[in-house]
Order: C-alpha cells, then structure tokens, then sequence
C-alpha cells in the first residue's frame, strides 16, 4: 500500500456573533477512509460541495486535516516536520484543475520547472538543466518552450507544464484535482492519454478527483463516489460500473448525457439540490433526495459495509444492504 | 411569415478590430432555424458559437462588429435596426439564457424585481400584474415558494436555482425564440439534467424555437433536432443530430466524437485529434483544419472548402463516407 488514509476530518468552524464565538462546523471531510496500491489509481467523484478537493488537499497537507490518520508508505504523513516532511514532500505532487490560475505568470517554464529541483537541492546546475529538458520531452513540449511564459500556451499545453513540473521529483503518488475539466474535449484526450502514459512509464499511483464519471472510468482501477463529506460507495471500477448499488451512484450515472445515444425525454431526476455543509440533513446526508429513503434514513447515520458480500465492494445505505438480503 | 424559418441567418461575419488587427470571429456562417425545433451549436472554446448568438441579441460589445450577412427573426433584418428598435425585440420575442447565473443576475436587486422590469416594459403590465406574472413563472420552472423567493437576492439562491430564475426571465414575456448559451456548463450533472428536462419540456409546452449551444456533445445528443459543428468561426458541418451522430462526415467531427471517453467502453488509449486550435489571427485562405486533419492535401491549403450537401452539409474536399466513427 503506497497511501492509506483513515478516518480523515477537515472540519472548518463557523464562528458568529459580535464575538465570534465557535457556533458550529463545516464539514467538509467527515470520516474518509481508503487505500491505494502501488501504481493504481484511485478516481473519486462527486458532485460540486462534495468534499473531493478538500480531500485532495488534506492528503497532501495543504489542508491540515481536524483528525485522522494519512500514511504514506507506511509513514504517518501528518505527523512529519521538518526535513522529514519536505523529503516526504517530494515523493507526493499535486496537478491543479485550472492551469492559467496554478503557473506563476512571471516565471520562464525553465524556470517553474527548475524550482522544484533547487528546493530539493537535487543536482548540479547543468543536471538540472538537462533534467528539465528531459521533462519537456516527455510531456511532448518543444525545447524552444523553455524561455516563454504561461501566458503564451494554450490550456492543453499548460497543464502539460503543471505535469512536467510535478514530475521533476519523480514523485511516487500524484493527486489530480479535475486535471481535465477546463480543458476542450479533444485537448481532453491528449492529456488523458499523456497520465496513462507517465503512469505506466513511472509506476506513479494516481488519486484521480473529478466530477465526471466517463472520465473516470477510462482513468481509474477504483472509484469512490462522495456525498456531502462522505464516501458513500466504493468499489473497483467494473463492480461500480457493472454493479452500482447506492441510489446517488445510480442517479449520477443516469445522470450523465452520452454523445450519439438520441434525444431525452422523461429523464428520471433527483430532485432538489445538494445541501449545504453547513447543516446537513441528519442521518443519512442524501435521504431528501433518495428515491429510496426511509424513516430510518434520517435518523440512522449509515456506514460503508461489504455488499453482497464482497469485500471490496463497500456501501453505506441500509435499505439497499437489506433489499439484497431478502 | 408563418411558414418560414424561425431563424435564418445569411452569410454573417462579425469581427473583432484588436491592436493585433482583425480577428474573424464568426467567418461567413449561413443556417436556418426551423419553427419550434431545437437547433445546437457545437464547437470547443474560441469556435465562435458564442458570438454568433450575441450577435443575433445585438449584444456585441467593443470591439466586436458585424462586418457583414444578414439575420432574419420571423422574415425581419435585425441587422438593419436600431438601437430601440432592437429593444423592442431582445427580450419580448427573443430572450436568452447565459452560461453563468451568478453574472448575469444583478447581485443588488432582487429576483422578482428583475424578473417583472421586463414584463412591465414590454407588455405594458401594471406592477401588480407582472408580480403575479413573476409567481407564476417561477412556478413554471419549478422554484418552491415563489412568493419567498421573489423577494431574495441572487446569492441567496443554489446555482441550479439561480439558472432557473435566469430561465423564467428569459420566458417572461413568452419569446418565440430562445437562445441558450452553455446554460448547464456551471452546473453538477444531477441539476443539470434537472434543467435539460425543465427546457426540454418549456420548449414542446410553449411551442418555441431554440438555438442551444454547448461544447459537450453529450448534451448536444439529448436535446438536439439539428446541429452544426463550428470550428474557427466557420461552420464544418450541419445536420440532423441524429446523422452527426451516426454518420459523422467531416474529419474534426469524427475526431471530436472519438475523442470522449465513453461510459461503458473501456480503451487503454483515447483517440486524439494532434495540435490545437490555431490562433484567430493564424488562418490562412484555407480550410480552418488543415493543421490538424489526416486527410489535408495542399488543395485544403489553397481553397476553402464550401459547406456543401442536401439534407446535411459539410464542409470538407474529402469528406468521410460512412462511419469513421471507432
């Protein structure tokens, strides 16, 4: 196991009053728990408010998380300083979704490449240069690039730049918050392929963050799908796919418009939004929007559970877990 | 002129004059739209699809300019009128619906005070009158509690429900023609589907023509009667959704159809279109596509391919026959 995150909490306080006194909590991350293997990658998805970014950024200690416990090969990330944790640092990098928002317009692309490698003091100057040069073949620039400035790319080259520069460090793990999402559909594809591509080349493990469920499943060896803080299902992706058992799983892939399949009309819909963080429903988080809810469901807060038997296979939502045992 | 087009628009050409020099925007685009049918425009960011529809509202702004064409709205040259004519027009029998609510609403006045200015102005209502006008609409497009709602302001408001206040603007004063600009792009996909239906079933109830414009072909697919795909400001190919689906022709169409992961259908490497889109200022006297196309020879260098064909049309010297489609 390259991660294993358990019982992650990002909890954020609301603080009112002339005094600001603490009222309350956001809860962004209310008891996420799950592992990754070496070299695979994990998709998570959900919609907007769902907690996926927060979760990216916990792992990665750009959030501080309220409680839990992040290990990475073993280590136990969060209780890391000093030069422990810039050399853990290194092993784990981060791609951003919007690549004009996370380059800095002031700095060459030799020079956002360079960083990394001077901070970590990997080299001397002329290895790094090559280093850098090595990094813009493989994530297909030209090394005629390397004096330009964000500015002068498009969206589909910049965040070749984003992956370049998360490289340098030949990182072990790489959180990838929407890499793709500001991206135009046949840009799209290119930098799909160019993740696969470094995955398979570098043995890199993958969290993969991202709202859309087709991108996911061409990317990810397990997805889990997160409802308001919380994973609410998780499974490898042919179960998930195949076999999607929690109500909000199976609304999110009705959900989805598929290219070429004809006009729609009668869609079965959810209704209502997402609720806000600030005062989740109580007990189950989606049981005013389920189709499948019950009294119960908004007394009792479920947990994730084998189902059908399947250990890997996890789920929380009782009425589904019951209707199978029958 | 009951029995022509909604909408046809002849030859029109909207530049914008930059210090740079002229960026042909929208590059001679001819297309009817038919009574109470669907029309969708499709194209990746910079195509142009967006500016083609702000020209038809008139709300091109500095330094855009219809440089020539014309658009006829039910027989009539919109670019022949003036400024109050066109108010006469914008918003009485065309309306439109933006990409983002939270910019297109006025964040200081509340929702039903801008949702009744119009119906005041162009139906001659007295204030009461467009109040219980504006109840009604929010009704119709599905916002419990209107009476409470008319008086909110826009941040109080999700995103789904700022864009169904966004529509029960646009619907207000009954338009015979709607054009919807990327109205789910900023949108989850369990609201957007809400709203997909809301527009789908306002459009049969109100028997209105709709121009719909999006970059995700998957929801091009699911409200579409027709669809023209633009590239470079220029449209490639038209048809019914139906044909561009199953038959695409030209090669950027094909290209961007197999360019999506597709839910269901596993590939380890997607299919990718090479480069980018060229800048506006890099078109030669060519097809838009050279660059990128498999198939170019130097006649698409020289001479720019004429949309061309009966019932659907492409623009493309060596068009794909059949399928083509992975």
């Amino acid at each position: 196991m390259i991660l294993e995150v358990e019982d992650l909490k990002k909890y954020y306080p609301i603080k009112s009053g002339l005094l600001l006194r603490h009222t309350g909590d956001v809860k962004a991350l209310d008891g996420v728990s799950f592992t990754l293997e070496r070299g695979k990658t994990l998709g998570i998805v959900g919609e907007s408010g769902c907690g996926k970014s927060t979760l990216g950024k916990a792992i990665i200690r750009l959030y501080e998380p309220t409680s839990g416990i992040v290990k990475f090969e073993g280590q136990d990330f969060l209780n890391l300083k000093g030069v422990d944790l810039r050399n853990s640092r290194r092993d784990i990098q981060m791609i951003f979704q919007d690549p004009f928002a996370s380059l800095d317009p002031r700095m060459t692309v030799a020079n956002i490449l360079n960083e990394p490698l001077e901070i970590h003091q990997i080299g001397t100057p002329s290895e790094r240069k090559e280093k850098v040069d090595q990094l813009m073949r493989i994530v297909g620039l030209k090394r005629e690039h390397l004096n330009r400035y964000p500015h002068e790319f498009s969206g589909g080259q910049r965040q070749r730049i984003s992956i370049a520069r998360c490289l340098a460090l030949n990182p072990k793990l790489i959180v990838a918050d929407e890499p793709v999402s500001a991206l135009d559909v046949s840009i799209q594809a290119q930098v799909l392929n160019l993740l696969k591509k470094i995955q398979k080349d570098f043995n890199i493990s993958f969290v993969f963050i991202s709202h859309d469920l087709s991108v996911v499943e061409h990317m990810c060896d397990e997805v889990a799908v997160m409802y308001l803080g919380k994973i609410v299902e998780k499974a490898p992706r042919d179960e998930l796919f195949n076999n999607p058992a929690h109500p909000y799983t199976k609304a999110l892939l009705k959900a989805i418009p598929i290219a070429g399949r004809g006009k729609r009309e009668n869609r079965e819909l959810l209704s209502g939004d997402v609720p806000s963080p600030i005062d989740p429903p109580s007990g189950c988080a989606f049981h005013p929007r389920c189709p499948k809810g019950q009294p119960s469901c908004s007394i009792e807060t479920p947990k994730l559970e084998n189902y059908q038997n399947n250990p890997q296979h996890q789920l929380s939502c009782p009425p589904v877990h019951s209707e199978k045992s029958i | 002129m009951l029995n022509g087009p909604m909408v046809e628009v002849k030859d029109l050409k909207v530049s914008f004059f930059t210090k740079l020099g002229e960026v042909k925007a929208v590059d001679g685009i001819s297309y009817q739209v038919a009574r109470g049918k669907v029309m969708g425009i499709v194209g990746e960011s910079g195509c142009g699809k967006s500016v083609s529809s702000f020209s038809l509202m008139g709300l091109l702004s500095q330094p855009g300019k219809i440089v020539g064409g014309e658009i006829l709205l039910d027989g009539v040259n919109l670019t022949n009128l003036g400024n109050s004519e066109y108010e006469g027009v914008r918003g009485n029998k065309m309306a439109m619906i933006f990409q983002e609510p939270m910019t297109a609403l006025n964040p200081v006045l509340r929702i039903g005070y801008q949702i009744s200015e119009q119906i005041i102005k162009h139906m001659g209502f007295s204030k009461i009158q467009a109040k219980n006008r504006a109840f009604e609409l929010l009704e119709l497009v599905g916002i419990p509690s209107p009476q409470k709602r008319f008086h909110e302001y826009p941040h109080q408001l999700s995103g789904g429900m700022k864009q169904r206040a966004m529509i029960a603007m646009a619907l207000s004063c009954e338009p015979e023609f709607l054009i919807a600009d990327e109205p789910t792009t900023a949108l989850d996909v369990t609201i957007q589907a809400q709203i997909l239906e809301l527009i789908q079933s306002l459009q049969k109830k109100l028997n209105m023509t709709v121009q719909f414009i999006t970059h995700d072909l998957g929801v091009i697919s699911e409200i579409a009667d027709d669809v023209m795909v633009m590239y470079a400001g220029r449209i490639v190919e038209s048809g019914s959704c139906h044909e561009i689906f199953q038959n695409p022709r030209h090669p950027y169409t094909i290209g961007l159809i197999n360019s999506l992961p597709k839910l269901g259908t596993r590939v380890d490497e997607l299919y990718t279109i090479p480069g980018s889109v060229p800048g506006p200022l890099e078109l030669g006297q060519g097809c838009a596509y050279y660059n990128r196309c498999s198939k170019a020879s130097e006649k698409c260098l020289m001479e720019r391919p004429q949309l061309t064909g009966d019932k659907s049309k492409v623009a493309c010297f060596f068009p794909e026959d059949h399928g083509g489609i992975n």
